[in-house]
């Protein structure tokens, strides 16, 4: 596969190779007189795995809310495919072919599989103007994929989602924004929990995500996860986008560094 | 539990049939549905074999035909409650809608003589804005679903005590005498219930169908947990879905008193005190978490039937009525307890036997 490198994100490229799916234009979000996010400015483009590294606190979920419609930003502008949005809901988002895996709203224990599975996305017959769930049906693409991410201690697609441990809930997450059409996918920390098994199949979906020209933004705290994923890897600190960074150009070592002493340079000044 | 057999070990088939026994045994337990149903079973056993005099219990028409008539208004209301309670929210002004669903409808018929359709639905969509209310300042205002209801209870009480004015709300001969009355309220020929009763399980069958079958009930469930911010990120319109669910409520409560005004042919202000509490109790019993994303509506027709038992049976055991409402305190205790064991059994599974 012939890896195109993306434009560099600095804004100040006239010349692009394609339009970004999405494109964060100098964003804050604000929390009471605190900012979650602040300026940021980033684009991930069709086919890109754009990496998002920083410490906790960073603000790197208040990015991916912003762009899910969970929350809106208190200024700046977010563009999908060239033009602005103002989400009001992870509806229109989803609408708009945005997947996300939240790392904290990810799965409803209470509900069975394929229930969690189709939220929000529902399979139904009207009968009457009234939506009735295609049961049966969902219940059969919700075990199909069950096998396919290689839940093996799942039974059947019924059971409820607190039988499943925190790892194969993310997997669950991450199946199913698989299965819904999409062209940008948000991964917000997917592997926290994950086996180093469950770790392998996640970063191979991802490859195959990518391979359907559908742009990913990954954040992950380990570095060796990110940088054999990631294309492009942003790199936040309290909630400033600090730096852009191309695959090739860091090791994971001087990635670590890198992140490290965006945090030193702001204690010291 | 004893330990698995080994890969290969031979079970004998006396003890395979052992097991899968109590396998059986436990899968019928941990559906909640099926203990209450069991329950409800051994209640009528014991209110049949100690009934004084001999008078028995549901062999005695009379007696299920009271049964029935507390069943239903209960019932009704816990019917009313429970999507509501399972996406998340409460509603303790129930009783009072309750009771203003009669007094709108007594009053306009009185004052206004306005044909009683008319009256009957000018009634049902004042008590549906009484749950639109304690929806919109519950899920925009952002004022808990407890705290709003409470209010609203005290209001509509208020209210109803300014419509009804000390005088009770009543239905004429001619009126009563109506079909329109008579499905609502009337008896039904060879049968030991009256139309409240099948309305009120006609509600639980048709809204235990839209929990379970439809896209709306999906969302409801959704919505119970954890706040509904993982519906919410799922694109579920959490807001919208409670404010229907609180719109329901407000409905079928108002719509339960005018049942049994229908049937009784009058209304005051005491009609439907501690409605709420009763509700919430059989709403429990039957298997609904108070944490909402847990329950179904089937069980909160059987928990209100067990409560209508109850009531009923103590008095044929000569039980002392007084002793009613302890009971039915202890009755909500020892429920919640045995389901938050059973939780532990069914492993947080939670189906519902009719519509799993
Ligand atoms: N809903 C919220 N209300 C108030 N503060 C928030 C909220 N969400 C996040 N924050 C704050 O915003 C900052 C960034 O959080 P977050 O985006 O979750 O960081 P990260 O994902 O990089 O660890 C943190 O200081 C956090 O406390
Ligand atoms: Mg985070």
């Amino acid at each position: 596969m012939s890896v195109e490198a993306p434009p560099a994100a600095r804004g100040d490229s006239a010349v692009e190779s394609g339009a970004p799916v999405v494109e964060l234009k100098d964003v804050s979000c604000r929390f009471g007189k605190n900012f979650a996010v602040e300026h940021a400015s980033l684009s991930i483009y069709p086919g890109e795995v754009l990496g998002l590294v920083g410490d906790n606190g960073a603000g790197k979920s208040t990015i991916v809310k912003m762009i899910s419609g969970y929350i809106s930003p208190t200024s700046g502008t977010i563009e999908v495919m060239g033009a602005p949005v103002s989400f009001s809901s992870p509806r229109q988002a989803r609408e708009a072919g945005i997947e996300t895996v939240y790392q904290d709203l990810a799965i409803v224990s209470e509900m069975s599989l394929w229930r969690n599975f189709f939220l929000g996305q529902e399979l139904f017959r009207r009968v009457l103007g009234i939506p009735f769930l295609r049961v049966s049906e969902m219940v059969r693409v919700c075990d199909a994929h069950l096998a396919e991410v290689g839940l093996t201690s799942v039974r059947s697609a019924r059971q409820t989602a607190a039988t499943l441990s925190g790892g194969e809930r993310q997997s669950l997450a991450i199946s199913r924004a698989n299965y819904f059409e999409s062209r940008l996918l948000l991964l917000d920390e997917p592997l926290a929990a994950l086996s180093v098994r469950e770790t392998r199949r996640v970063l191979e979906s991802i490859e195959a995500v990518k391979a359907k020209n559908i742009g990913v933004l990954y954040i992950d705290h380990n570095m060796d996860h990110v940088l054999p994923a990631a294309d492009r890897i942003a790199i936040m600190h309290r909630g400033s986008i600090s730096r852009v960074v191309h695959k090739g150009d860091l090791s994971v070592d001087e990635l670590s560094d890198a992140v490290a002493a965006s945090g030193t340079e702001d204690h010291v000044g | 539990m004893p330990p698995a057999p080994a890969a290969g070990a031979e079970i004998s088939p006396p003890r395979q049939s052992l097991h899968a026994l109590g396998r059986l045994g436990r899968r019928l337990l941990a559906n909640k549905e099926i203990s209450v149903l069991l329950a409800i079973v051994i209640l009528f056993l014991l209110f049949e074999f100690f009934s004084a005099n001999n008078i028995g219990f549901f062999t005695n028409v009379g007696l299920m035909e009271s049964v029935a008539f507390v069943t239903s208004s209960v019932g009704l209301v816990a019917v009313a409650i429970t999507a509501l309670m399972i996406s998340g929210e409460f509603d303790l002004s129930v009783s009072g809608t309750f009771a203003l669903g009669p007094a709108v409808m007594g009053w306009l018929l009185r004052e206004w003589e306005w044909n009683i359709v008319l009256c009957f639905f000018a009634a049902l969509l004042i008590v549906s804005l009484v749950g639109l209310v304690n929806g919109l300042i519950t899920t925009y205002i952002g004022v808990p679903s407890f705290i709003v209801t409470l209010g609203t209870l005290f209001a509509v009480t208020s209210w109803n005590r300014l419509i009804l004015g000390g005088f009770p709300v009543t239905l004429s001969k001619e009126q009563k005498a109506g079909t329109f009355v008579k499905v609502l309220g009337g008896d039904i020929p060879h049968m030991p219930f009256a139309a409240p009763f099948v309305w009120m399980v006609g509600f639980g069958v048709l809204l235990a169908v839209m929990m379970r079958r439809t896209r709306f009930g999906n969302w409801s469930y959704a919505a119970g947990s954890l706040g509904g911010g993982v519906a919410r990120a799922m694109g579920v319109p959490v807001r919208r879905v409670k404010l229907s669910n609180f719109v329901i409520a407000g409905m079928l409560a108002g719509l339960a008193g005018i049942l049994q005004f229908s049937d009784f042919g009058s209304s005051s202000v005491a009609s439907g005190i501690d409605l709420n509490l009763l509700a919430i109790v059989a709403v429990v019993v039957g298997g609904t978490s108070l944490f909402g994303a847990k329950g179904t509506v089937i069980g909160s027709v059987l928990g209100a039937i067990i409560l209508g038992s109850l009531k009923i049976g103590l008095v044929v055991i000569k039980v002392p009525a007084e002793y009613y409402l302890g009971l039915v305190g202890v009755l909500l205790i020892v429920f919640a307890g045995l389901n938050a064991r059973m939780e532990v059994l069914r492993r947080g599974g939670l189906k519902s036997t009719l519509f799993g």
